[in-house]
């Protein structure tokens, strides 16, 4: 078998369940992030086929999803959800994860997309940027603003409280 | 040495996300255990991005995810080699068919007819006709020879009509 299969198969094994996590929390649909992650797989193959300079890196992987799910959403008008319908709500839980998920849902949708990727699929700095396509300060940025942004929300939620 | 708040801010903020190098990590920490106060702004932004990662859990049906495996691939041979021996098998007994029908044909047709044996017993003066062999097979190239109409039958039937002529002839001039 081909090398660069291997590697796609084995791409497939280790970032499967990252990648069809980030793409379930961009459509909030299971079964058409199924469908997208397959598309993922059938962009990369295809791109091997046509010997085109790619470099099959993790990185590359959510790039593609990022698009296809954009594309999705913009053909089916998927309505993007707010992430409290994705988390398990444990009762023993920190009361503040509620908090936070309400803070969270309140950002900017580029400041979430940045932390999401940072938190969720822990992508690098670097990788962020590649998936993005933005400047790696720019993605600094992005998530200071996110961090510094969630904390006034729950410091004011708690004077409020 | 002394930071400002908003450089000690994004370099904590980096810090907790693991985002900071670690030459600069190690120095931030030293700086920390000396600044109380930086400690504290520290402890905050970590639990902050603490909080944050629980609260963007994965949904649970991820955790079980099972990626597709390899379909078996199709063994060819269990297919094609009955197929073909199937094909040979009735190949087989068809040529079998062909070779008995040919060979019961023949010798039917060879057990009517005895040319010499009655050559022999007509006289000089009287030239009977040339004992024929009643075909018996409808496929026959006598019987085809033997209808009225000569020259509809193809230039090909009238060269085995003249070899037929040719070979009566020369029988009678041997006799």
């Amino acid at each position: 078998m081909n090398r660069s299969y291997e590697q796609i198969e084995s791409l497939y094994v280790q970032e499967g369940a990252a990648l069809l996590g980030y793409l379930q929390r961009m459509v909030g649909n299971a079964e058409l992030a199924k469908d997208l992650l397959q598309e993922i797989f059938l962009v990369a193959l295809r791109a091997v086929d046509g010997k085109s300079n790619v470099s099959l890196q993790r990185a590359w992987f959510f790039g593609v999803g990022r698009k296809l799910a954009l594309n999705a959403i913009r053909r089916r008008r998927v309505t993007l959800p707010l992430p409290e319908q994705f988390g398990e709500v444990h009762e023993e839980e920190d009361s503040r994860v509620g908090k936070m998920r309400d803070a969270i849902a309140r950002l900017p949708a580029m400041q979430r997309e940045a932390l999401e990727l940072r938190l969720c699929e822990e992508l690098s700095y670097e990788e962020i940027a590649r998936v993005l396509e933005i400047p790696i300060g720019t993605v600094r940025s992005r998530l200071h603003n996110a961090v510094r942004r969630l904390r006034e929300i729950i410091d004011d939620a708690e004077e409020k409280n | 040495m002394s930071l400002d708040e908003k450089t000690l801010e994004r370099l904590l903020i980096d810090r907790a996300l693991g985002g900071l190098s670690g030459d600069v990590g190690a120095l931030l920490d030293e700086y920390l255990r000396d600044t109380p106060r930086a400690q504290t702004l520290a402890d905050e932004i970590a639990d902050t991005v603490h909080v944050a990662k629980k609260s963007l859990a994965k949904p649970r049906e991820l955790e079980v995810f099972q990626p597709l495996s390899r379909p078996p691939t199709p063994r060819r041979r269990a297919y094609v080699l009955p197929h073909r021996w199937k094909l040979f098998q009735q190949a087989m007994v068809l040529g079998v068919g062909v070779l008995l029908g040919l060979g019961v044909g023949n010798r039917q047709y060879r057990s009517d007819c005895e040319p010499t044996a009655r050559l022999l017993t007509q006289s000089f003066d009287s030239p009977q006709p040339q004992p024929r062999c009643e075909p018996t097979e409808i496929w026959s190239v006598e019987r085809f020879l033997q209808r009225p109409n000569r020259s509809a039958l193809g230039s090909r039937a009238d060269y085995y009509l003249d070899l037929s002529d040719m070979k009566v002839k020369r029988k009678e001039s041997a006799i």
